[in-house]
């Protein structure tokens, strides 16, 4: 039997586990468009590159926050996240496939993006944070929606509805961020 | 939050998101059985259309699943966690998708929902107390579902306990 972990591999594995977290979080900042989760996951002096925006993380965040009648939805969903930490410093790579549905000409449209996020993370007062994130565009897919939300039928039957604001239903299981 | 309280928390995080796994396989294979093990028995939910009991839940949803798709895969992402003593509080994201058949034929349903979760620890053994259902998105296409070509010779999964993960795990 191999010995105990070392501090250093548990300190390494505590901070993955916080980078997995951060890494949701930014998702549901995004999802439910709460701005100040969004915020909670940068550090004020963290930047992005998602192409069509570059510069500040807070001004991203404010963007990808505000009130928009086009977009009626946005799901991201992580997975693969590959973290290597170096004393206060992180690096890492997680996979995205998102769908968002926009509201063009009153049709609603849904799109599907795989692609990945490529991070560095910092450690400051104890606490990492994004320092940098650049969206990497991999694969999408665009097509009319063909959602069912009323009715009898499988999914119509599914009342309880995500919503893009604070009426979200995940706000009362949490009472807080 | 000293190291060791850390440490406690992220078994803690790791025993719910397995629950919440066996949860998904339990729906999939259509284990009834199963599905009850991560119901606390005093579990309710709220899956919009049905609200109760979990155990009356987990006896009308097997059938429907059953009966009604032919095949069904429920993944989770981003399971966040919060953990408070013997208490927690989660939310999973779930992209599925669906086999079922319509008066057209038979459609794919791709689909995310989420699980809201308040999970307990009692006797050491952390469960599912309360569970809401909360849909995102979903879709219906025609299936273009193969069985011929390479697709023909693959082991296929099951809805009963003949699938073949039975011989792997033992719940």
């Amino acid at each position: 039997m191999r010995d105990s972990p070392t501090s250093r591999e548990i300190e390494e594995f505590l901070a993955k586990q916080e980078l997995h977290e951060l890494t949701a979080r930014y998702c549901r900042g995004i999802d439910r468009a709460d701005e100040a989760i969004l915020l909670s996951v940068w550090h004020t002096d963290a930047t992005v590159d998602y192409g069509f925006m570059k510069g500040s993380a807070k001004e991203f965040s404010q963007m990808m926050t505000a009130m928009n009648e086009q977009i009626v939805r946005t799901i991201h969903c992580v997975s693969n996240e590959l973290f290597e930490v170096d004393g206060k410093f992180a690096t890492g790579e997680s996979y995205l496939f998102s769908i968002s549905t926009r509201r063009i000409d009153g049709k609603e449209m849904d799109t599907l993006v795989g692609g990945r996020y490529l991070d560095r993370f910092e450690l400051r007062d104890g606490e990492w944070r994004l320092l940098h994130r650049t969206f990497i565009m991999d694969w999408n897919m665009n097509q009319p929606s063909t959602g069912e939300w009323s009715g009898d039928g499988r999914f119509g039957v599914l009342t309880n509805h995500g919503r893009r604001d604070k009426s979200d239903p995940v706000y009362s299981l949490l009472g807080k961020h | 939050m000293t190291t060791e309280r850390k440490l406690q928390d992220v078994l803690a995080k790791r025993r719910i998101e397995e629950v919440a796994f066996r949860y998904c396989r339990a729906i999939d294979r259509c284990d009834e059985e199963l599905l009850l093990t991560t119901f606390h028995e005093d579990a309710q939910v709220d899956m919009g259309v049905y609200v109760g009991p979990a155990r009356e839940f987990a006896h009308f949803v097997m059938p429907y699943m059953r009966d009604n798709l032919s095949v069904a895969i429920h993944r989770l992402t981003n399971v966040l966690i919060e953990v408070d003593g013997d208490r927690a509080k989660v939310e999973s994201y779930m992209p599925g998708c669906a086999i079922g058949a319509t008066p057209n034929g038979l459609t794919d349903f791709p689909d995310v929902m989420r699980y809201l979760d308040r999970f307990e620890r009692r006797g050491g053994e952390w469960r599912i107390s309360f569970r809401r259902l909360v849909m995102d998105w979903n879709a219906g296409f025609p299936s273009t579902m193969s069985e011929g070509d390479v697709f023909a010779q693959m082991v296929r999964g099951r809805r009963d306990k003949q699938d073949p993960s039975y011989g792997y795990l033992t719940r």
